[in-house]
């Protein structure tokens, strides 16, 4: 197999639950940890669409924004094309990736042009202001906003405009890997599907490699060639989303699936119980106090990922 | 299904108008709409932001706010025009005829008082209502007890808490379980799972099903997810730039959609199961609401927009049960 | 890699960039006709009667005050006797320096009109005359020291919000001590301690008015710096400098305009109630609230003289706190349309 784009390996990032006064750290009192992403390895490879899926708290974000260089990891590693990322590689590395967020609204700077907004990728590039005026308009037609947008501000735009200025933005210096976290929840349901198709377009003709991350399984479902499923901080299930959304083999898989309201289905079939808190995490397999399946074994052991046919697993149904 | 028996109706909206005033002008949030839901039945409102689902689930409870005008219609809430209702009368209405929880749980509670103070609370506006006496050892009782009915787990330790002690899924079966207390008729509910997540949404759902079977409450659910609204319906009601479109059975609707915007809009949603290619996508963007489009307000972006779309309003056809405002249903009022 | 090849690649339209799609997408951006910046606050503070007036008396007061001003700049300069005619002079009704005890303790009246409006003080003076003299001050008073305040706020705040850590924890407990000082106590003995008089007086009032925009700012900053553009530009290369400039500060000026408007008019009361006190006054300049001061001496029977100056002060201080409410309370959002 190719080196993947981006690989990750026992990555973990834990947050402080509350600020630790001087008077604390004195006595040594350690603060109580959120474990947002807890040891998770998963690759993505060059050119593919790798959806990570998972509902709030469940540590997707946090891992979007580890491998997007947002925040750096509490121990673990990310390698990018093979090369470790550190703080001498970061700003080159940085080069390589951009990212769209969920909110339309405070992801352009509402003071200046959509102009400024998609070119700023290109500011240290020494590239003159003509040049620059016709990368913005040849990436504006790109996500199909006529060049009349470049001289408008912000607040001129639709919600879906504001995506694909976005969008826009993250694809001018055509990046390796582009970070996606969330980019349609916020938009209307007719906007969202231009968006999606546009995603796919340009992947088309960029050759660019998403990291696409979403609560909605079915959008997940439609946009990705492989899927993850995150919960309470760890990756529960990983493979091609034929598999993995068609025929999930984790039990908050298939719950997750059985949550979501569909036409084909009349009624939905939650399961039952609460995400835990991520500072208070069970003994065993996070899952376990709400898993159907659960046995003696999963109260007492975390499992780890194993290969079940095409797809990875963390479930001890699976030996 | 032929013409309803209006008397078993417990909400009945007659070419309803309603606009706003705002800075740029006169918003026309409602058009036309007529719109029924019988005792015990529920249905939901599915449409995008700006078409006026929301404006339509306030009206009903009189909650709209300041800047809003009734241009026209009525809207009648069990028997009464709810615009010509006294303040007394919309007082005594709220909470026992119809209650409405919204899509921010947190915002819906009283942060700085315990969940059991305001569940106390709830019964005794009850009470004072109905004239009955109140018992603080029996309206405990019947709170623990409603709670169970929300199946919240552990329901007299979460009680004895504070709103920001729950999670928003606990909140919201929370205000649903206060609904209940009021015994009402009818039950508007305005996005309430957007904000919650997939797992939690389908336990609300599922639980608003049950408790509508239980207590033979009506049930006006708004939302912009079309998915959501088949699971929790009978009926539906598509809305769009502030009309009504399509409404029928929640089956027809969904298998065969008569209203071009229906269509795409069921077409443009993605699936959990394989989907081959690419989204049908709606073109062009939702209309400006000061000034909409004439005549039928989807005909700018309607594939088979027709010359006689942009000249009147389409008038409301019935086809196979289902009424739908398109005049590829029929050319004059039918 | 990069630009090049944006350029380079032959433009292949994708799907969505139909005729009819970006037709449709440019004809929702219909509210050109909503006024924008300047001309929508101006716009709002017109609509509320008080607002407005606030706004007329304060384009007078700055404007009389910069006349004003310049022409007594010009008259020392040419170093011409503030006790005779000079450019100083030029647009008061009557000298407000020259002694002239025959006129001394005249009530208001409307003889000479406009010089006796406000009646005369102990030495004869037109009191009108002198109130009109000292306005350049307390103008310049309020701008420099609200100007300047939010200048080194600016800075000091925004870097320490968006860079946190040490800064940040420096420069909140350097705001503590001075915020936990009492403000006039202060002033006073900054300024007698630096030597006392007009220029003095603005430097104290300076360093007790910063901490409060530094601390604003920092707010802003804190909030600013989550959002998604911020986080875009850091991915993008930009230095943490660049940062500031660009996208935090001016995201952070919006809602100061109006505090910065009403808090003007705090500058114009601490400087006359300080005046009043006698701090920051240099002889033979008749600061509004030594005047009133003066006064006290012949009240009641005398009223005017210690009422009069009173007044303008309180009218030029309500002026700046109309029109600062109105402005704070359309960016608060307490208005709605």
């Amino acid at each position: 197999m190719a080196e993947p784009l981006v690989e990750t390996r026992a990555l973990k990032k834990y947050f402080k639950a509350t600020k630790a006064g001087a008077l604390e750290a004195l006595f040594h009192h350690r603060a109580p940890e959120v474990k947002a992403v807890d040891d998770v390895n998963v690759a993505i490879q060059e050119g593919e669409i790798l959806a990570l899926v998972g509902e709030s708290g469940c540590g997707k974000t946090t891992l979007g924004r580890l491998i997007a260089t947002l925040e750096s990891p509490t121990s673990g590693d990310i390698l990018y094309s093979g090369e470790k990322l550190t703080k001498s590689t970061l700003r080159r590395i940085r080069k390589e990736i951009q990212i769209v967020f969920q909110n339309p609204f405070e992801s352009l700077d509402p003071r200046a042009t959509i102009q400024a907004v998609v070119t700023e990728p290109l500011q240290k590039l020494g590239y003159s202001r003509s040049v620059k005026e016709a990368a913005a308009e040849r990436v504006l037609a790109s996500v199909g906003l006529d060049a009349y947008f470049a001289e408008r501000r912000p607040r001129d735009l639709s919600g879906g405009q504001r995506q694909r200025v976005a969008v826009a933005r993250a694809i001018i210096s055509t990046p390796k890997l582009v970070i996606l976290d969330e980019p349609t929840s916020a938009l209307d349901a007719s906007v969202q599907s231009q968006v999606l198709n546009l995603l796919l377009d340009l992947r088309q003709e960029f050759n660019l490699t998403y990291l696409f991350i979403t609560h909605n399984i079915a959008v997940a479902r439609f946009i990705s060639d492989r899927a993850a499923t995150m919960y309470a901080g760890e990756i529960v299930e990983m493979g091609p989303t034929k598999q993995v959304i068609g025929e999930p083999k984790h039990p908050y898989t298939q719950a997750l699936l059985r949550s979501v309201p569909s036409l084909e289905t009349k009624e939905v079939a939650p399961p039952s119980g609460e995400v835990p808190s991520l500072i208070n995490l069970p003994k065993g397999c996070r899952y376990h106090p709400r898993c159907p399946f659960v046995m003696a074994i999963c109260k007492e052991e975390d499992p780890k990922l194993r290969r079940v046919g095409d797809v990875l697993v963390a479930c001890w149904l699976f030996k | 299904m032929t013409s309803r028996d209006d008397s078993n109706d417990i909400v009945s909206v007659e070419n309803l108008a309603i606009t706003y005033r705002t800075v740029y002008g006169s918003l026309q949030a409602l058009n036309g709409v007529n719109f029924s839901v019988a005792k015990g039945e529920s249905v939901s409102i599915v449409g995008e932001s700006g078409c006026g689902k929301s404006t339509l689930g306030l009206a009903t409870v009189h909650l709209l706010p300041l800047n809003a005008r009734y241009a026209a219609g009525r809207l009648m809430l069990d028997g009464k025009d709810v615009a010509k209702m006294s303040g007394r009368e919309i007082l005594a209405m709220r909470g026992t005829t119809a209650f409405m929880i919204f899509q921010d749980p947190l915002n819906t509670l009283n942060p700085v008082k315990r969940i059991d103070a305001q569940m106390l609370e709830a019964i005794r506006s009850r009470a004072r209502h109905e004239g009955t006496s109140f018992n603080e050892q029996e309206a405990l009782k019947e709170a623990i007890d409603k709670l169970e009915d929300v199946r919240m787990p552990d329901p007299s330790t979460i009680i004895r808490r504070y709103p920001h002690q729950l999670s928003g899924g606990q909140i919201q079966r929370v205000v649903i379980a206060m609904g209940l207390l009021m015994r009402p008729k009818l039950m508007i509910a305005d996005e309430p799972t957007s904000a919650l997540d997939v797992t939690v949404q389908a336990q609300v759902l599922k639980l608003l099903r049950d408790l509508q079977r239980e207590y033979n409450m009506s049930i006006i659910f708004i939302t912009h997810d079309i998915n959501v609204a088949y699971s929790i319906c009978d009926r539906m009601v598509v809305m769009y730039a502030g009309e009504v479109v399509e409404s029928g059975d929640s089956d027809k609707v969904t298998r065969n959609p008569l209203h071009p915007y229906s269509q795409a809009l069921i077409r443009s949603v993605p699936r959990t199961t394989k989907q081959e290619g690419r989204l049908t996508a709606i073109s062009g963007a939702l209309p400006n609401m000061i000034t909409p489009p004439s005549g039928c307000r989807f005909h700018p972006r309607c594939p088979y927009v027709m010359d006689v779309c942009g000249g009147a309003s389409p008038p409301v056809f019935e086809k196979d049960g289902d009424k739908v405002r398109c005049y590829l249903y029929g050319r004059t009022a039918g | 890699m990069g630009l090049s090849d944006v350029l380079g690649r032959r433009r292949r339209r994708p799907v969505m960039a139909t005729e009819a799609a970006i037709e449709a997408e440019t004809k929702t951006s219909e509210t050109e006709d909503v006024k924008q910046g300047a001309r929508f606050y101006l716009d709002y503070i017109m609509k509320d009667k008080p607002a407005f007036a606030g706004t007329i008396v304060i384009v007078v007061f700055l404007g009389f005050a910069l006349v004003e001003g310049v022409l007594q700049q010009l008259a020392s300069y040419m170093k011409q006797s503030p006790q005779n005619s000079n450019y100083g002079t030029l647009l008061l009704p009557s000298n407000p320096i020259k002694l002239s005890f025959a006129t001394k303790l005249l009530p208001p009246s409307l003889n000479d009109f406009p010089n006796y409006i406000m009646g005369t003080n102990f030495q004869g003076q037109s009191i009108f005359s002198r109130v009109l003299y000292a306005t350049p001050h307390d103008a310049m008073a309020s701008i420099l020291v609200v100007g300047s305040a939010i200048f080194i706020g600016m800075f000091v705040g925004t870097a320490a919000g968006y860079l946190g850590g040490w800064a940040d924890e420096v420069m909140m407990r350097l705001t503590d001590a001075f915020l936990a000082l009492p403000a006039i106590v202060l002033a006073i003995t900054i300024s007698v301690l630096i030597g006392g008089g007009y220029t003095s007086l603005l430097v104290a009032l300076l360093v007790i008015w910063w901490p409060t925009y530094a601390r604003f700012f920092r707010a802003q900053a804190l909030t600013l710096r989550n959002k998604g553009y911020v986080e875009a530009s850091k991915l993008n290369g930009s230095s943490w400098l660049r940062i500031l400039v660009k996208h935090i500060i001016p995201n952070s000026v919006d809602p100061i305009i109006a505090y910065a408007t009403l808090d003007m008019g705090t500058v114009i009361l601490t400087f006359a109630t300080l005046a009043f006190l006698g701090i920051g006054v240099t002889s033979g300049y008749p600061e509004w609230g030594f005047e009133s001061s003066q006064g006290l001496q012949f009240f009641p029977q005398q009223w005017w003289y210690s009422i009069m100056p009173g007044l303008v002060i309180a009218l030029v201080v309500v002026a700046f706190t109309l029109a600062g409410d109105r402005l704070q309370d359309l960016i608060g959002g307490r208005i709605t349309y």
